[in-house]
């Protein structure tokens, strides 16, 4: 690849994320990390209380992106076709037509996913696994890109269904927003809301040049010691660590993925022990679970010498 | 441990619960060796320990503990005698390994547990040597081994856990049997500064009184054992020899004043019998030697009357090797020999007197002939061997002669010994063991207490001191079949018969036997293993044609080859560092880490990059330039030939000092 096509690849994602810096103030980690979970073709899980701008999120990527944008409010009583579509019987040529859902968006907001049941979620899931919706035997292509930011509140859980570990690693990412630092928050509380500044966000990309950037993710170089390290860490997982189980085979490609994209959006042609350890726990936090409280993510980093 | 991530991560509770367990194990020997409270504190600490896995909250915080460490201490000192420091250091060992229980957080914390305990197991054998402890202590040091390795794994799992320390004390074993046979042994092994264990023995004495044998008969317990390397002798030749009494007031028999002097003995070499004698712990000098001894260790001597003894009074099992002839003559009678010889109480019955007269009167100058004649008198007359003779009014020699005619060895030896004082022959009563049961499985003669007996010796003028049994011609069976086959009757008399035992009895037997075989290995191959057997074993591997400073200089070529072996072997590349690029980041972090700079494994080289900055900040130039060319060709597309020859000089280039730090 061509140094030259990479650095401007990586000052324009550099804008991205300055560009969301302004939206989402003080929070440039996890902005990085979610822009990153994009270019590695996962989906991203925000796990966090209301109001801290998950949505915001979401739609200023879309909007910078120039993605399209849905958003859909999980509820207890959702059924499977709310999201896929529904086919309708049309009076007029006597047949049935697909009707197609809100899950035919370039980016899906699915807020508080865990609240419909767990019929609707796999539904969503299998959806997001397979890229495509199967209906009445036939097959819809789902939108290139297609990238799901799903959100979960931690608290409250009476009346929700948590998803279970299966399906939370179908999730590329599980991310943290957090409250604003003191600093932040004055300066939200001076500007006022951010609804207004988002929707006049221009794109700065389109879905063309999001797929070519995806694919500069394939290209960048792992050697042969990364992907040692990477097999290094999942195999301690498995083995020596007190998590069961370790991380899946998926779970070690999303994560030699992510820290691709990671090195992509720094600039970098070849991936470093320290790209890895940067999206590792937004990677296998979710997976391994914490156990007596203890940081998964920074045990498993900290158990494994580089080699 | 302390700074990695491992050390964090909580211990669970089956792994709480088998140190607990073990820990406990590890202390229980010392029951007997340190005072129950201390013990009791130890107990009670352990079953808070075990409540408080299900109940933290209950854990003793920072100010009861120390109160605790405290009161620990005291009692451990108030009640062990501060002389003693074995006794001190156990209970105070024991006392704080209960309290570091309670006081575990972190694994590191553990660590400190478990190596209180290594020190609390080990102390054991300053108090009991025997196989027992070591068989009970074996386990319970491959659990804490065990233990202490699942220290470094985040997930306990016992059974794994177990087999790693298995294997790392198998791989130990032959360093330690090595250890045990060339390290260089004390002639006194350390444990041997301990306490008088010499209480409450039960064994020979040297008084005799009417009945002192008799409270021996029935005590089942080991006197020694013995082990010939040639043939066994007869039973009528198995006198093992004891104290010499020389002096009678008419009650007891006593020594008497010690008579120097050595006794000239003439042997036939060919009935001479090599043996070995372990003898137990008896808080007396004598070393019951086979009838006569003629070859003496070093440690003994002989006295004029062939009584051997030891320097010291034998305090713990010791091991001698002896040679003693059946086919001897022994002439030696100094005058004072005769005399004490001869010596008679100020009180003898005049029947007593009368009767020694008579017999020798009727053998005129025939010595031999009185003494056959005495011997002849308890064969004929109705003389009883018994245990209970039944309580003497009056003169106990009289009563025993022409009333009771009952009574046990020392009624026959110490009347024969009399009647031959009162005709003008000297004699002495000699005390000892006559006997012994063979056992097949250890091939050793075990002698018990039961087996004490008295005998006489009579000096004629041609023959010198010869060994007159009374006893045998009252019952020969004694002699014959030994007391192991010997029965009390109702009336107290003994009668021996070697009928088959039953099958349950012969079982008992054979159980018995393998014990005290596999108890008497024990002693002779590990606890015996002294200096002078070490000795010998290197005379054997013939290291005594070397030289006392060649053979050092040898062993000492050993030890440094050995530690060269080591060294490479542990130089060696392994599949991983075989990787030159690997060699290379290694050597980095090496000099980084000679100049003062620890880097932590996970570090990439950005991270040591960012490090090394911090610290030093001149350096930044070769710093950058090599992490730079490390990443091209480490991580970056010159992966595939990397060129480790610049890589190295550039690495050559950084110079760290320790002098830069901030």
């Amino acid at each position: 690849m061509q140094a030259a096509e990479q650095a401007s690849t990586s000052e324009q994602l550099q804008a991205i994320v300055e560009a969301l810096g302004d939206i989402l103030i003080g929070k440039r980690p996890v902005i990085e990390l979610a822009l990153t979970c994009l270019l590695a073709r996962g989906h991203l899980l925000i796990e966090d209380v209301p109001g801290v701008g998950k949505t915001t999120l979401a739609h200023a990527l879309a909007r910078l992106l120039g993605l399209d944008y849905q958003r859909l409010q999980f509820t207890s009583d959702m059924l499977p076709a709310d999201i896929l579509g529904v086919s309708i019987y049309d009076r007029e040529d006597g047949s049935f037509h697909f009707h197609k859902g809100p899950i035919f968006a370039q980016l899906l907001l699915a807020d508080e996913i865990n609240r419909a049941t767990p019929k609707t979620q796999s539904a969503l899931l299998e959806a997001m696994e397979e890229q495509q919706v199967t209906a009445d035997g036939h097959t819809w292509a789902l939108p290139e890109p297609f990238f799901v930011i799903a959100t979960q509140n931690p608290l409250y859980q009476i009346g929700t269904y948590p998803l279970p570990e299966s399906q939370l690693d179908r999730f590329l990412m599980r991310l943290h927003i957090g409250y604003p630092d003191p600093a932040a928050e004055r300066r939200l509380l001076t500007e006022g809301d951010r609804h207004a500044q988002v929707e006049r966000l221009l794109p700065l990309a389109d879905d063309a040049t999001l797929q070519d950037w995806q694919q500069q993710v394939d290209a960048v170089v792992a050697a042969p010691a990364i992907i040692d390290y990477v097999q290094a860490l999942l195999q301690f997982s498995r083995e020596a660590g007190p998590w069961q189980p370790g991380l899946s085979p998926r779970a070690g490609l999303g994560l030699l993925r992510a820290a691709r994209a990671w090195a992509l959006l720094h600039g970098e042609a070849h991936l470093l022990p320290e790209h890895v350890q940067a999206v590792l726990p937004a990677v296998v936090a979710h997976r391994l679970g914490e156990i007596d409280g203890v940081d998964s993510a920074r045990t498993l980093i900290e158990s494994v010498p580089i080699p | 441990m302390s700074d990695c991530a491992l050390d964090r991560i909580p211990l669970d509770r089956p792994y709480l619960l088998m140190l607990t367990l073990t820990l406990g194990a590890a202390g229980l020997p010392h029951w007997g060796n340190i005072h129950p409270f201390v013990l009791g504190l130890f107990g009670t600490t352990l079953l808070w320990r075990l409540v408080a896995l299900y109940r933290p909250a209950l854990l003793p915080g920072r100010w009861l503990l120390a109160l605790l460490a405290i009161l620990g201490l005291l009692l451990a000192l108030a009640y062990t005698s501060v002389r003693d420091g074995a006794h001190v250091g156990s209970a105070v060992l024991v006392a704080m390994l209960g309290l570091k229980l309670l006081e575990i957080h972190r694994r590191r914390d553990v660590e400190v547990a478990l190596l209180l305990g290594y020190f609390v197991l080990f102390t054991q054998f300053l108090f009991r040597q025997d196989l027992w402890l070591a068989a009970y202590v074996l386990p319970v040091l491959a659990l804490m081994v065990a233990l202490q390795l699942a220290l470094g794994r985040i997930r306990f799992e016992p059974v794994e856990a177990l087999r790693g320390g298995l294997r790392l004390l198998l791989v130990a074993a032959p360093l330690a049997v090595a250890l045990f046979v060339f390290f260089p042994r004390l002639d006194s092994p350390l444990w041997s500064i301990q306490h008088d264990t010499g209480q409450g023995i039960t064994g020979i004495s040297d008084h005799l009184y009417m009945g002192a044998i008799g409270e021996l008969a029935e005590s089942e317990e080991i006197a020694f054992r013995a082990r010939f390397l040639g043939e066994a002798p007869t039973p009528a030749r198995r006198y093992w020899r004891g104290p010499v009494l020389w002096r009678f007031d008419g009650l007891i028999w006593s020594p008497g004043k010690p008579i120097p002097g050595e006794a000239e003995v003439q042997f036939d070499p060919e009935t001479l019998l090599d043996y070995e004698l372990t003898m137990e712990p008896s808080g007396q000098r004598w070393i019951y030697a086979l009838d006569v001894p003629v070859q003496l260790p070093a440690d003994l001597r002989a006295s004029a009357d062939l009584q051997v003894r030891a320097d010291q009074p034998v305090r713990s099992r010791s091991l001698y090797r002896l040679g003693s002839a059946w086919r001897y003559q022994v002439m030696t009678l100094a005058p004072d020999q005769r005399t004490a010889a001869l010596q008679i109480p100020p009180q003898v019955s005049d029947k007593v007197r009368t009767l020694a007269q008579t017999l020798r009167a009727a053998h005129p100058g025939d010595d031999a002939g009185v003494v056959q004649a005495v011997l002849k008198r308890f064969h004929e007359q109705p003389f009883v061997y018994t245990l209970s003779p039944g309580v003497a009014p009056g003169d106990p020699v009289e009563h025993f002669l022409f009333e009771s005619r009952r009574g046990f060895c020392e009624h026959y030896a110490s009347s024969f010994a009399l009647l031959m004082r009162l005709a003008g022959i000297p004699s002495r009563v000699v005390i000892g063991y006559q006997g012994g049961e063979y056992n097949p499985m250890g091939d050793h003669w075990i002698v018990r207490q039961s087996d004490a007996h008295a005998w006489n010796e009579v000096w004629l003028p041609d023959k010198g001191w010869i060994r007159v049994d009374p006893t045998a011609a009252v019952a020969p069976e004694r002699i014959e079949l030994g007391m192991e086959n010997a029965r009390r009757i109702a009336d107290g008399r003994m009668v021996f018969d070697a009928t088959p035992p039953s099958w349950f009895s012969k079982a008992l037997r054979q159980g018995r036997w393998l014990l005290d075989a596999v108890d008497q290995g024990w002693y002779r191959w590990v606890l015996g293993f002294s200096a002078q057997r070490q000795q010998s074993l290197w005379d054997r591997l013939g290291l005594e044609r070397l030289g006392e400073f060649a053979a050092a200089a040898v062993i000492t070529l050993l030890g440094v080859i050995a530690a060269l072996v080591l060294w490479l072997v542990s130089r060696l590349p392994d599949r991983a560092d075989s990787d030159p690029m690997q060699q290379i980041w290694g050597r980095y972090r090496r000099r980084l880490q000679r100049a003062g700079l620890e880097l932590p494994p996970w570090y990439g080289p950005r991270d040591a990059l960012k490090a090394a900055l911090a610290r030093w900040p001149g350096q930044a130039r070769p710093l950058r330039t090599f992490t730079r060319r490390y990443i091209a060709q480490r991580y970056g597309p010159g992966s595939a030939n990397p060129d480790t020859r610049a890589l190295r000089r550039l690495l050559r280039q950084i110079r760290l000092s320790r002098r830069n730090r901030r």
